[in-house]
């Protein structure tokens, strides 16, 4: 059993340290005034917790890969999931410098597992993130 | 004294010292949201005791404010006072301010340590085992602190829930209809 309490527990407290973090920055005014994330209607940030919730990783990031490159009006939302499916992709390296996965010694199965936890934190806290700074503002 | 024994007194001293804050937002609560509204309150106190991270609960607060409409419930102001802050908006900045300097404070008497990412990068002389066992270390330090951080909001929510109850009169309501 590759997932013991440990690396749960060390994975709980990434989720209230960097990812919390990282969410909240995925909404500040970036350098680049282009890469700006606008949040999300309800409907889509509903649907994206729903998919992450139920889903395998490659199933995420087919989904979200899929949402990047849909023809948006809002070219914001395109670079919302352009830059989500960033991070995700991201997370095997966090996991590596964070010891969650023994450099060389785990499997493919062990890696997908650990990525799709950390990304269930980070878009919980996206989602929360996104649902606030919405507003009350109901979907258009 | 033992080591929990060390958190434990901390956890205490800094219950009594945030008191007034928490009855201060209790009250905010009953004017936000009125006295037949618990099942919100408790519904918060229930996160708090169940969650196993700080963020679960930054995350209600956030959605919880998200929901009500402008003015009102988690977004309306306090009576008293000239601050137009919703009730939702105070809680959440108390945590994120206050609280956390708070925090460093109980830390810092709990002898743990603030993870420095910059130090521990430029010490490179170190052997394996030094690292390994610094990193160790690092990792515990950060999980006391997220086990206190969560201890000690749970206790200020329960507070803040109590006061709602008692300024409100609601306690037993529910449970009577």
């Amino acid at each position: 059993m590759f997932l013991t309490r440990e690396k749960i527990r060390h994975i709980h407290a990434l989720s209230d340290t960097k990812l919390y973090e990282q969410a909240l920055a995925f909404f500040q005014e970036p350098d680049n005034a282009e890469r700006e994330h606008a949040p999300l209607s309800n409907a889509q940030i509903n649907g994206l917790l729903n998919i992450v919730q139920a889903s395998t990783l490659s199933e995420l990031l087919k989904f979200v890969e899929h949402q990047h490159k849909r023809n948006w009006n809002d070219r914001r939302i395109c670079i919302f999931y352009e830059d989500l499916e960033k991070i995700i992709k991201q997370f095997r390296v966090l996991a590596l410098q964070e010891g969650l996965l023994s450099e060389g010694r785990y499997t493919r199965e062990e890696e997908n597992s650990i990525c799709l936890l950390l990304a269930r934190e980070f878009i919980q806290h996206l989602a929360a993130e996104n649902l606030f700074r919405r507003g009350g503002r109901s979907d258009d | 004294m033992n080591e929990e024994m060390k958190i434990v007194r901390e956890i205490n001293i800094e219950a009594e010292r945030f008191y007034p804050d928490a009855q201060k937002l209790g009250d905010h609560a009953v004017d936000a949201l009125g006295g037949d509204r618990r099942s919100q309150m408790t519904a918060l106190e229930n996160i708090a005791e169940n969650a196993q991270k700080t963020s679960d609960i930054f995350d209600y607060i956030k959605k919880q404010i998200a929901r009500s409409k402008d003015g009102k419930d988690w977004r309306k102001a306090a009576c008293s006072g000239q601050d137009n802050t919703g009730f939702g908006e105070c809680l959440k900045t108390y945590f994120e301010e206050d609280f956390a300097k708070r925090l460093d404070v109980v830390y810092s008497h709990l002898g743990i340590e603030k993870v420095d990412t910059k130090q521990s990068k430029a010490k490179t002389k170190e052997s394996k085992e030094q690292k390994e066992t610094d990193k160790a270390k690092q990792l515990a330090d950060v999980w006391r602190r997220q086990d206190i951080h969560l201890r000690l909001m749970r206790q200020f929510i329960r507070q803040m829930v109590i006061q709602y109850e008692y300024k409100s009169g609601s306690f037993g309501i529910e449970e009577a209809e």
